[in-house]
């Protein structure tokens, strides 16, 4: 069926964007709460994780209520339109901000992993704090971020509640893998949503799997001469 | 990672990078062979701040105690939100369609089930109602907004076939974002109106949207095209009838295909913008059921075709199927 294979690329493709949006500045957060101290970090770290234990129609209602014609970045107080509402922006936006969270937190544990004396002494051995940073830091983080990024993008593929309220269910434009198998189930269509729950299966396992596979651990430790 | 610990490390770090270098050359190899082990022992270097080290290892018994505290509290938070079952009322179940939302609950003040009953509700598209029904019968009564759906459940051998009663009507109307300044003065020129979306019950489930469906596929502009394939590309389908009126509440771009009933019922939050004569509009049929059988079930049908249940119907905008 065509339009199941486009459903399906359109939400790896939405997936994936969101999760590139979200990497870069959900890593330079997560390092911060990792490796700095500073007043109201607490507050900082809870208002991130926020998205993670809201229910996610609630953060769709405050993303309508924002991007609705007069709320926050509505066309009213504007002036013009960000044309978000029902688009595959709002795809994005919903996306991005139900699996933030998520990133920032693994990512966070993973750079917390890493033994700062590491870092301690590339500085005295001459490396400026960026240089130790892409050295050392972010290799040893490596797997932990690869694995953020991959809960990243299985929880934007999931995304269901939030993107619902901000983006409908707009089949052609809107459509994702949950809320196709939604209206699938919905209107009674079972083969559809059958073959949609194999395809959700699978994604799932393989990105799951992924992750499993980065995060096991390494016995062997290459010893350095 | 704990907070005090940290800031240790960070102080250490910076003020003591000067005088430790030295130091610090000579070991250097051998405590990155540690560190990467990570192993937690301190090593006896002077120029690793102890601090972390020594909370580590006095963090390691608290830290069943911790679970223990937390798994205390959930069992805690678990144990006092259930409630004490002090309710001897009977319980009703009642699944309505969501065009129903505000009349179903005047109708039960209305025949007393409120007091004599622990009604639950369930509020959602027929096709969902009834999906859920055919899963599993959990409900006592079951409202639907087209036979349709009543069809399924007797296909399902949920209810039979005579069970279903007609007991009311309804009409569609077009409604707009109370800003929005559209100008519609005949149907047929719905699609010449610069909207973005065209927000209607989800037509292959939704009661509102298949009759909206209908409705569109029955008008024709004068070269003969229908509505419903000028407007195709613009649909903006949801899961029940109510969900059309935050959709155009939303944005200005978006107009919708409800019910008049829901329209009435959320005027502040969207404008009238075309009344759909009930002529021109397939015939709008609810239909009533009792999914067992229980005697109050039998009573509350009844009542549905009484003059006081009429009443009701007829003040929140529907219409009764006997005038």
């Amino acid at each position: 069926m065509g339009n199941t294979a486009s459903v399906v690329t359109s939400t790896v493709f939405w997936a994936s964007l969101s999760t590139l949006l979200v990497m870069l500045p959900a890593t330079g957060l997560a390092y911060l709460l990792a490796r700095r101290d500073f007043r109201g970090k607490q507050i900082l770290a809870t208002l991130v994780s926020l998205p993670l234990v809201l229910p996610p129609t609630a953060v769709g209602y405050l993303l309508l209520r924002i991007f609705a014609d007069n709320g926050l970045l509505g066309r009213e107080s504007l002036g013009f339109d960000l044309n978000i509402l029902f688009t595959w922006k709002a795809i994005l936006i919903a996306c991005a901000v139900m699996s933030f969270p998520l990133v920032v937190r693994t990512a966070r544990v993973s750079f917390e992993a890493v033994n700062p004396r590491l870092e301690a002494m590339g500085r005295t051995l001459g490396h400026g704090p960026v240089r130790c940073f892409f050295k050392i830091t972010l290799p040893l983080a490596a797997r932990g971020l690869i694995a953020a990024m991959i809960l990243g993008f299985t929880r934007a593929m999931g995304e269901f509640g939030a993107t619902v309220i901000l983006a409908g269910n707009i089949p052609g434009k809107t459509q994702t893998l949950s809320s196709a198998i939604y209206s699938a189930q919905q209107s009674g269509n079972e083969p559809r949503a059958n073959l949609l729950l194999i395809i959700a299966l699978a994604v799932g396992f393989i990105a799951v799997f992924a992750a499993e596979w980065l995060a096991r651990p390494r016995h062997q430790i290459r010893s350095t001469p | 990672m704990n907070f005090r610990g940290f800031r240790f490390k960070i102080e250490s770090r910076d003020k003591n990078v000067g005088p430790l270098l030295a130091l610090r050359l000579s070991q250097g190899l051998e405590l990155v062979e540690t560190a990467k082990r990570r192993r937690i022992k301190a090593s006896r270097s002077t120029l690793v701040a102890t601090a972390p080290t020594r909370q580590r290892a006095s963090t390691r018994p608290t830290k069943k105690w911790q679970f223990c505290r937390l798994g205390a509290l959930f069992a805690l938070l678990a144990f006092s939100s259930c409630r004490p079952n002090s309710e001897t009322k009977p319980e009703l179940t009642l699944y309505a369609a969501a065009s129903l939302t505000d009349v179903v609950e005047a109708l039960a003040t209305a025949f007393d089930l409120q007091d004599a009953y622990q009604i639950h509700y369930n509020f959602a598209g027929s096709g969902a109602l009834a999906k859920q029904l055919i899963a599993a019968p959990k409900a006592d009564l079951f409202l639907s907004a087209n036979p349709q759906w009543m069809h399924a459940l007797v296909e399902a051998g949920r209810i039979s076939s005579t069970d279903p009663r007609s007991f009311l009507s309804n009409r569609l109307c077009l409604i707009a974002h109370p800003n929005a300044d559209f100008k519609l003065e005949s149907p047929a020129q719905l699609s010449a109106l610069d909207f973005q979306y065209l927000a209607l019950g989800d037509p292959t489930y939704v009661p509102s949207g298949v009759y909206a469906q209908q409705w569109l596929s029955s008008v024709s502009d004068e070269v003969g095209t229908s509505l419903w394939q000028q407007v195709k590309n613009q649909l903006l389908p949801t899961t029940d009838v109510r969900a059309v009126i935050g959709a155009v509440a939303a944005s200005a771009k978006v107009i919708g295909i409800v019910y008049q009933t829901d329209y009435l019922a959320a005027q502040s939050r969207v404008q009238l913008l075309h009344s759909i004569p009930e002529a021109e509009a397939p015939p709008i049929n609810y239909q009533a059921t009792a999914l067992n059988t229980r005697a109050v079930n039998q009573d509350f049908l009844e009542f549905l075709n009484s003059e006081t249940a009429h009443a009701i119907f007829e003040s929140h905008g529907f219409i009764s199927p006997t005038r």
